[in-house]
């Protein structure tokens, strides 16, 4: 019985080993494009630093969402490589953690002051964008925007 | 007699058919020969002289008439018995399988077996490089991130895909 199975444990250590060499080896970024954006009936404030959003993902969520206008509070590109996670503080409030789970899709975890309001694992990789929303204060919105950039 | 009176629905408005319960299920029971001879005379001595009584027993009579003949005969398949020796037979054909089964593995093989099992899916989570927990360890250094399975559609949020602007939509309501 020992002799049959030492054979198939050198056989898996093996396997094992090799596998996570060509993963460390073949490991790819993925790049994303996220963004924050605060949906609204109302016309834009004067003292809030927003940004105008471009007019392609403007028209996108207009024809999703109910609101009238969309303005970007904050937006990065960043890359995060599989089997790693990358955090991003989109405003005071808001953070948005990627972890990039290769064949397995993507974990995000979206943070509110702190505290983890979400959990997402998507089974396949992110191949269009995900939204993440939410309603707000006064009839407006809040959209996490994460995009994937295609080169 | 009849001191409380009883108004079926099928009383008409000359006031006939005024009976109570009692004379009521009387009759029935008459009609049906569930009373004694004693019974039975006083009640057809009623009938003889009380028209509301024949009427009712008419009506009693064609009620069960039309029962009889409106009901559909739903003849069964096959016995209750005959369909549980069927159950029965099924049972046994099935447990002496197993039992010889059991008794003809031997001890090696039914240890081999979910050893086989186990290294089938640890090569097969190898081959998939589904390794990432030991990773996330050693970047996060903790076990509280290997939380990776939570379903995107649980109690509270709503998700949906709009195939035209190619985005999915994840929506928390607020509260969460």
């Amino acid at each position: 019985m020992r002799q049959l199975l030492r054979p198939s444990i050198i056989f898996s250590i093996f396997a094992f080993s090799l596998a996570a060499f060509a993963q460390s080896v073949f490991a790819t970024d993925t790049a994303f494009h996220a963004s924050l954006i605060w949906g609204t009936d109302e016309m834009k404030p004067d003292k809030k630093d927003l940004r105008e959003l471009d007019p392609k993902t403007k028209e996108k969520l207009k024809s999703i969402f109910k609101w009238k206008n969309y303005f970007e509070v904050d937006s990065q590109d960043f890359k995060v490589s599989t089997n790693e996670f990358r955090k991003l503080k989109m405003s005071s409030k808001c953070e948005v953690e990627v972890h990039n789970l290769g064949k397995d899709g993507m974990e995000i975890k979206l943070f509110g002051e702190g505290k983890l309001v979400k959990k997402i694992k998507q089974q396949t990789p992110i191949l269009e964008s995900l939204v993440l929303a939410g309603d707000d204060i006064n009839s407006s919105a809040w959209f996490v925007i994460l995009a994937p950039i295609t080169k | 007699m009849r001191a409380e009176k009883w108004r079926p629905c099928s009383q008409d408005s000359s006031g006939r058919n005024n009976m109570n319960i009692d004379q009521t299920v009387k009759l029935q029971a008459y009609l049906d020969n569930e009373v004694s001879s004693a019974e039975a005379r006083e009640t057809a001595a009623w009938l003889a002289r009380d028209p509301d009584a024949r009427q009712l027993a008419e009506e009693l009579t064609l009620v069960k008439k039309l029962m009889a003949e409106g009901e559909v005969a739903v003849k069964l398949p096959e016995s209750r018995e005959f369909h549980w020796s069927k159950i029965q037979r099924g049972i046994a054909q099935v447990e002496p399988r197993s039992e010889v089964r059991r008794s003809r593995a031997p001890w090696w093989a039914r240890i081999l077996g979910p050893v086989a099992a186990a290294a089938a899916v640890v090569l097969l989570m190898v081959a998939s490089g589904s390794f990432d927990v030991f990773r996330l360890k050693s970047v996060a250094g903790g076990a509280q991130e290997i939380e990776t399975e939570e379903p995107t559609d649980d109690s509270g949020a709503i998700t949906f895909r709009s195939h035209r602007e190619g985005m999915t939509v994840v929506w928390i309501p607020s509260g969460r």
